[in-house]
């Protein structure tokens, strides 16, 4: 095998590569990549036991073959070299791989391409695609509240599938997070209902450009952005039922700036508990008024006037868990939906948007 | 390897054989049994027969899934050692999350813990959950020599099975299959009491002289005038150096008493366990009574229990001496 390609058109390839390849020490293998050269184009594929990314870019290739390398000595050694070089890769048949660039050369061991082991291919039979820019600000929204946990199921986020419309929803328990997007082209047979994996969705948010492509088999989930395929093992299990979960009556509802409320929420927070981030809200009409206090330091007050006719009312929330949602979303003003101290309230942006957002969060005592 | 491949063991090759037809192959499992019996190489195969594309109760190690399995190359098959002797709770996530991942490749994840005994509390602890209530699509195999040292909660939570010896006859046959002459593989066999793995490692040539040197300590011992030899050899020295060798020495005594036995009883010369020692046996006959013959033998199974029980050596070596002699 023998291809040269400009350092810069595979050194962004081989960093998200080096980011999946497996880094316990399950099976050697798998902390190689496999390096195809054929016709006019490279293909590049890594994987570990979760999520496996394959690419494939075009070069120059005097020599067709193939073979496997570890990813992260190539991606060093790649990254090492001056900008705008051009890195011809060799390997004969002897397992050892030279990289050549200007003066410099480097000669890494590698293992046969036999010993990789097979990535499941995709058929992209169904054509279910989303622009990647919506999907990554879905991601966003939901990405914050998925658990790292016990629990595994909730170690990804749910994916729901049907006809014209794609929702993502995730929560660990004490909130959850759910975003959803009207997709017109999208006509499904049968509603699906995948977890992705965080690792999976945390690779996804890395890419750019066009649309994503889904498919899946029995076992794994595809994703195709422009010539990346990212494969991701299915989590099998049950997600909660969300739908239960997001309450509908919650009547006391206050409209508020969300930067001011983002802005006051920093402040009071400041002299919050340490470990539960606990703020005290008291609702009161057109005003709302917060309240932190730790024993160990002292007490904040701060408060804002809203829109709110409902009850009065005294709740306390976990102020990292309001501005991880407030953060990622970009309306100018937020709906606050309350029903009483100790059920869960209801958190959206006032406007609806082109990619929908809602946010349940479990009050705290306090 | 196939499951006719490996030695003995048949009423487990029997009930996973089945359970493979049947598709009911438990997914939580613990293979108990001595050292060198063929656990870890049962769990290799049943690896193989779930993933194989060819066979469904056997593995045809052909297809690719099976000679990837045994390269080590199958990422759905996933292996467990102790590192330093025990398996560290930073071990067990490979289990606990990607027992709920489906399969890259083959049918079925498999994860095998080798010397599971070797498990922390703390590491046993976090694998309960996954152990209950395996996906369908997961399998974990845990192998054990020692199923005193694993927690009751793991226990239950397994099927068990049973390894058993390796029968004697099965040992001879795997040891005349690799080129020894009947005898010597007779002798062998008997020497490694069920632990097949160690019967193919043995050196005819080392045993050979291992039993001429127990054959003069013996030999001292009925004669009582050099009976400190053994002593000496023994007696002094630390657990650990001297076990196996202590072992295997009072495996060759309790041979040789057999002998004795038979030929007092004037059984064939067929059934002897040392055939190349039967003229120097028939000259220490007179030596050694019937009576005495059978309570030697008595005490030499005893001490022999007894090392297996972490037994101070010296004590034990010097009870039985005083024993044997009195």
């Amino acid at each position: 095998m023998r291809f040269s390609i400009k350092k810069d058109n595979i050194l962004e390839e081989l960093q998200l590569l080096q980011g999946i390849v497996e880094k316990r020490n399950t099976m050697p293998i798998l902390a190689n990549i496999l390096v195809q050269a054929a016709g006019t184009e490279v293909e590049l594929t890594g994987t570990d036991l979760e999520v496996g990314l394959k690419t494939h870019f075009e070069a120059q290739i005097d020599e067709p073959g193939a073979v496997t390398v570890s990813g992260k000595k190539i991606f060093e050694i790649v990254k090492s070299l001056p900008d705008g070089e051009t890195v011809t890769f060799k390997e004969d048949k002897n397992l050892m791989m030279e990289v050549t660039a200007g003066e410099s050369e480097f000669k890494i061991l590698c293992l046969p391409k036999e010993d990789y082991p097979q990535v499941p291919e995709p058929k992209f039979g169904e054509r279910i695609s989303v622009p990647v820019d919506q999907f990554k600000t879905m991601i966003e929204r939901v990405f914050f509240a998925i658990a790292q946990e016990q629990r595994y199921y909730l170690n990804g986020a749910l994916m729901v599938l049907k006809n014209k419309s794609l929702e993502l929803v995730s929560t660990d328990g004490h909130r959850l997070s759910y975003t959803a997007k009207a997709v017109d082209d999208l006509s499904l047979p049968k509603e699906i209902r995948v977890i992705v994996a965080k690792k999976t969705l945390s690779e996804l948010r890395k890419y750019g450009g066009g649309s994503i492509e889904f498919d899946m088999d029995e076992n794994n989930l595809f994703f195709r952005c422009g010539h990346r395929t990212l494969i991701s093992r299915i989590i099998e299990s049950k997600f909660p039922n969300f739908e239960a979960v997001i309450p509908k009556d919650n009547t006391n509802i206050a409209v508020l700036p969300r930067e001011a409320f983002t802005n006051a929420i920093r402040r009071v927070s400041l002299l919050s508990a340490e470990r539960s981030r606990g703020i005290k809200f008291t609702l009161e009409k057109n005003r709302i008024r917060l309240f932190s206090s730790n024993p160990e330091i002292g007490e904040a007050r701060d408060k804002m006037e809203v829109d709110y006719n409902g009850a009065g009312l005294e709740i306390g929330f976990n102020s990292q868990y309001i501005l991880d949602f407030l953060t990622t979303i970009n309306s100018e003003k937020i709906r606050l939906e309350l029903k009483d101290e100790n059920s869960a309230a209801l958190l959206r942006p006032e406007t609806e948007e082109d990619v929908k957002s809602v946010y349940v969060l479990m009050p705290m005592k306090i | 390897m196939s499951f006719q491949n490996i030695a003995g063991n048949g009423h487990v090759k029997k009930i996973l054989r089945l359970a493979l037809q049947r598709r009911r192959v438990p997914n939580s499992l613990l293979f108990s049994g001595q050292e060198g019996v063929g656990k870890k190489k049962t769990a290799l195969v049943l690896a193989k027969a779930l993933n194989c594309l060819r066979e469904t109760d056997d593995s045809c190690d052909v297809c690719d899934n099976c000679r990837a399995i045994d390269n080590g190359n199958f990422p759905d098959v996933i292996e467990i050692a102790p590192e330093r002797d025990v398996i560290k709770v930073e071990q067990m996530p490979v289990i606990k999350q990607m027992a709920y991942l489906k399969p890259m490749i083959g049918r079925k994840r498999v994860f095998i813990v080798d010397r599971a005994d070797k498990m922390t509390e703390e590491s046993g602890n976090s694998v309960l959950k996954v152990l209950e209530e395996p996906p369908p699509f997961s399998h974990i195999i845990l192998i054990s020599d020692n199923q005193a040292f694993i927690l009751p909660t793991i226990k239950s939570r397994c099927q068990t099975l049973n390894f058993l010896p390796v029968a004697k006859e099965e040992i001879e046959q795997a040891l005349r299959d690799l080129g020894f002459e009947e005898e010597k593989a007779r002798i062998m066999a008997l020497l490694v009491r069920g632990n097949l793995e160690r019967a193919k490692a043995l050196d005819w040539d080392d045993i050979q002289q291992r039993r001429q040197e127990a054959w003069s300590l013996f030999l001292a011992l009925i004669g009582q005038e050099g009976s400190s030899s053994f002593l000496r050899k023994f007696a002094f020295q630390r657990r650990n150096v001297v076990k196996e060798d202590l072992e295997q020495t009072l495996e060759f005594f309790s041979s040789f008493c057999r002998d004795l036995l038979l030929m007092k009883e004037g059984g064939p010369a067929g059934l002897l366990f040392n055939p190349d020692y039967e003229r120097l046996l028939r000259e220490t006959e007179p030596v050694l009574g019937l009576d005495q013959a059978l309570r030697w033998l008595g005490l030499i199974d005893q001490a022999v229990t007894n090392l297996d029980r972490n037994l101070n050596t010296t004590l034990l070596i010097s009870s039985f001496t005083s024993q044997v002699l009195g």
